[in-house]
């Protein structure tokens, strides 16, 4: 842990504020912190959010609880599908909805799909941050596009899926798909996570770039509210899908990658992990999905009884909330989401002074943000 | 070379096509360079293989509009990249291709070329400062620090050949590996400690924190549009040039090639070689830390530089001449 | 929710327990809000999130937290629309921070003792909480 001595570091001379973003090729999405410098060194920084909000909070009480589902897409737009969990689980939670049993499994599937092609855009953001002109960020989006391929397949789209419903999915998996998905993701998959794993960790400029950056304890992290992988690379196995499981998390056999480093590395590291232990959720959701229905049937005019309801999932940035409130009409009366990485970038303030600027941009690709999900 | 005559004008013409053609058959070889790497094929739609992507960008960049920042130094705005170029470019004039086929065959030739160098930093360090923009001013400084700093290593490392050879003269240097081991090999502490400066010394990655994309934006040329931009530009390349022929020179036998008659034609291939490796880093490593980079210099390489002429010199005084 | 947190509950006599829904749910008083909370936290429970519904006349503070990995309840707190006022939680809870911002933003809930009270996602220029019922979508004060 470093102590931070704001006198000490600014010795006497002038600072110099320095706006990182919103237009910047560091920041990923419109982030934009405002950084203040004594020479090289942070000694404060401030993110400044808002500049995508969208009011979709707003705008969601406003449309059915079904049209709502078409918003948690555009929430953390590079992990759809786990938007539209949570909001799914909160509402089937609400109106105590049954999901069939091989519905359950179909979204595990996707699910963790989604977690590896968002754990992607990490492993390309943090790539870039830390000065590679791109080869490892082309890399690792060969995965991404074949795994985007089968989203597509499934659901037609490659970006905003909107494949969820209440009490199901919304179309069967093509046969032969899950086979191909199987494949990929135990032969192809598995190399070129090799090849990042190499150019990522094996890589002794990365290494000594991140190695006791960023080292915060787990008691500063859970005061600070980091929940996710950011969390977990400090020790805490803190993940939703073994403490509450949900799905079918609880029939698959998987470990929650931990370090107990709690550098900048380490929170690569159990990334990395995450990919292959989601590849390997995946590979056993296929070889033992149910036979049965995708959905049950749910009135076209949604109306819960008047009620609240809070649900939790982890999102492959953290700890995502869904809060929902119904008076009873057809639409939701208020909606809320809890949002990972609106907590975790709020503690940047604490994180960033004493480290030098270039290790401040490490830091904060260690966050891996989303902007749709924090400004919303 | 003496006497104005026919002779100096094509030899001056040849020098400013070289340091033209650099930049602009650089920039192209390094994206297609860089573009393979990545799984991709860099340019490929304008002429053959993108050739025409060349006169292409040349237009777009003398076309483009020539930004004044409001509050940028406009005199020192405009005179800064003067600063950079015109040394970049006037090092070219010690190249020497052949004994006897030389721009200017100087006595001091490898001493011109450091001469020049060192007033780079000033070049860097003013355009960082005449934009008034906090990124320009960042990567100013980080430019002016790192180049100070490598140039000691640089020039103590090339201590050892000059001490060697005990001539400064570019042709002296490369004619001593003719029959002789090339200094690559006699002298292989000073080849890594002399590749790494001038690494270091053309802001090349890992060493590209004066123009860090990811924390500055653009660096010291941020605010640069338009030609000013293309003279920082064709001014990197051509250090990139220089520094590659100096390793070719100083280390890699020149114009020499084992079993093989002596021509400019190895000379050029072994500087492409070079040239060719510094893309191979930039599409592979990431960036080191500036507070490393420093370290590294001074608490590294300056003292395994000094070390190195150290044992050079005592070398010297036990081995055979043919062998030192 | 353990016996020791309702205990903790019962000691608040003004603090209501309400079990009927989903989630347990404990209604307080603007008064013995923060120390409730305070009260909780010291014992063990995390804080998962903090953020408000608007009920017309009142707005509801609505304080989610944990009291283990997979137990969670809530904390509510009405405040009047007149008088939108309430204990900060940042010195029980640092990552209320941002969240209380929020809903100081979106709701016009003013967080007393708030290191920090200022828009969050809204430009500071903004006029009016849109998250507020009256709010319309037709409206664009701005």
């Amino acid at each position: 842990m470093v102590t931070f001595n704001r006198a000490d570091a600014c010795a006497g001379t002038e600072t110099v504020l320095l706006n990182i973003g919103p237009q910047h090729p560091s920041t990923h999405g419109v982030t934009h912190i405002l950084v203040e410098l004594s020479g090289e060194t942070v000694v404060a920084a401030k993110p400044i959010l808002g500049y995508l909000h969208r009011g979709i909070e707003k705008l969601a009480e406003y449309r059915t609880w079904q049209q709502d589902l078409v918003y948690t897409d555009r929430l953390d737009y590079v992990s759809q599908i786990g938007n539209e969990w949570a909001y799914c689980r909160a509402v089937e939670r609400l109106t105590a909805i049954e999901v069939p049993e091989r519905a359950e499994w179909i979204r595990t599937l996707f699910c963790e799909l989604n977690r590896i092609t968002s754990h992607i855009m990490w492993y390309a953001g943090v790539t870039m941050d830390i000065g590679t002109m791109g080869t490892p960020f082309i890399y690792a989006f060969k995965a991404r596009e074949r795994i985007y391929d089968f989203f597509e397949a499934v659901t037609g789209a490659r970006m905003m899926y909107n494949y969820f419903r209440f009490g199901g999915v919304r179309c069967d998996v093509a046969p032969g798909l899950l086979e191909d998905i199987h494949d990929y993701l135990g032969g192809e998959f598995l190399e070129l996570m090799d090849d990042l794993d190499a150019l990522l960790l094996g890589n002794e400029i990365v290494q000594s770039r991140m190695k006791g950056i960023g080292a915060f304890t787990t008691a500063q992290l859970v005061e600070w509210g980091i929940t996710g992988p950011f969390l977990r690379a400090s020790g805490l196995a803190q993940d939703l899908r073994k403490d509450a499981p949900y799905g079918a998390y609880d029939k698959v056999e998987f470990a929650v990658p931990t370090s107990t480093v709690s550098d900048s590395f380490a929170r690569c590291e159990v990334r990395m992990a995450e990919m292959r232990e989601a590849a390997s959720i995946c590979r056993q959701v296929i070889e033992r999905m149910p036979e049965g229905d995708i959905s049950v049937k749910v009135p076209r005019l949604l109306k819960p009884e008047a009620g609240e309801v809070y649900v939790r999932t982890e999102s492959p940035r953290g700890e995502l909330g869904i809060y929902l409130v119904s008076d009873g009409g057809p639409k939701p009366y208020r909606f809320r989401v809890r949002s990972p990485i609106f907590y975790n970038i709020s503690a940047l303030p604490k994180m960033l002074p004493g480290w030098k600027l270039q290790d401040a941009l490490v830091i904060f690709g260690g966050i891996d943000t989303s902007m749709g999900e924090i400004d919303r | 070379m003496s006497g104005l005559g026919w002779n100096t004008v094509l030899w001056l013409a040849g020098l400013f096509a070289l340091m033209a053609l650099t930049a602009l058959i650089g920039v192209y070889w390094e994206r297609k360079v860089i573009g393979h790497f990545q799984a991709r094929r860099g340019p490929l739609h304008h002429g053959w293989h993108g050739l025409l992507q060349l006169p292409a960008d040349m237009v777009k960049m003398i076309s483009k509009e020539d930004v004044v920042p409001t509050k940028a130094d406009r005199m020192l705005f405009q005179v800064a990249p003067m600063f950079v170029a015109v040394p970049a470019f006037t090092s070219l004039a010690a190249m020497t291709f052949m004994p006897g086929v030389a721009f200017v065959d100087m006595r001091h030739g490898l001493f011109f070329v450091f001469a020049m160098q060192t007033v780079m930093p000033v070049g860097f360090a003013l355009i960082g400062w005449s934009c008034d923009n906090k990124y320009t001013l960042l990567g100013g400084l980080r430019a002016a620090a790192q180049l100070i700093s490598y140039e000691i290593p640089m020039l103590l490392a090339a201590m050892g050949v000059v001490m060697s050879v005990g001539s400064m003269r570019l042709t002296d240097i490369a004619q001593a590996q003719a029959s002789g081991p090339w200094f690559i090999v006699r002298q292989p502490i000073g080849f890594v400690i002399f590749s790494l400066a001038v690494l270091a010394e053309i802001n090349r990655t890992p060493f590209d924190m004066p123009e860090a994309e990811s924390e500055l934006v653009a660096g010291y040329h941020t605010e640069y549009s338009g030609m000013k931009f293309g003279l920082v530009q064709l001014a990197e390349y051509t250090a990139l040039l220089m520094g590659s022929y100096l390793i070719a020179t100083l280390f890699l036998g020149g114009w020499n090639m084992p079993l093989l008659p002596a021509s400019p034609v190895w000379l050029f291939l072994k500087t492409v070689l070079l040239m060719t490796s510094t893309m191979w880093f930039r599409a592979t490593f990431p960036r080191l830390r500036v507070d490393t980079l420093m370290e590294m210099s001074w608490k590294i390489l300056i003292p395994v530089a000094l070390a190195n002429i150290m044992l050079v010199a005592s070398l010297m005084l036990v081995l055979p001449k043919r062998w030192f | 929710m353990t016996p020791e947190l309702a205990a903790i509950v019962g000691s608040f006599p003004d603090a209501e327990l309400d079990s009927s829904g989903l989630d347990p749910l404990v209604r307080v008083p603007r008064d013995s809000y923060r120390a409730l909370v305070a009260a909780l936290a010291g014992a063990g429970c995390r804080l998962s999130d903090v953020t408000a519904v608007d009920h017309m006349a009142s707005i509801e503070v609505v304080v989610q937290l944990l009291a283990s990995a997979s137990e969670q309840f809530s904390v509510h707190c009405m405040v009047h629309e007149d008088d939108p006022r309430i204990d900060t939680l940042v010195p029980v809870f640092p990552s209320a921070e941002y969240a209380e911002r929020e809903v100081f933003d979106l709701f016009g809930v003013d967080f007393l003792g708030h290191p920090d009270p200022s828009r969050v996602l809204l430009p500071d220029h903004f006029l009016g909480h849109p998250l507020r019922k009256e709010f319309g979508l037709e409206v664009a004060p701005w």
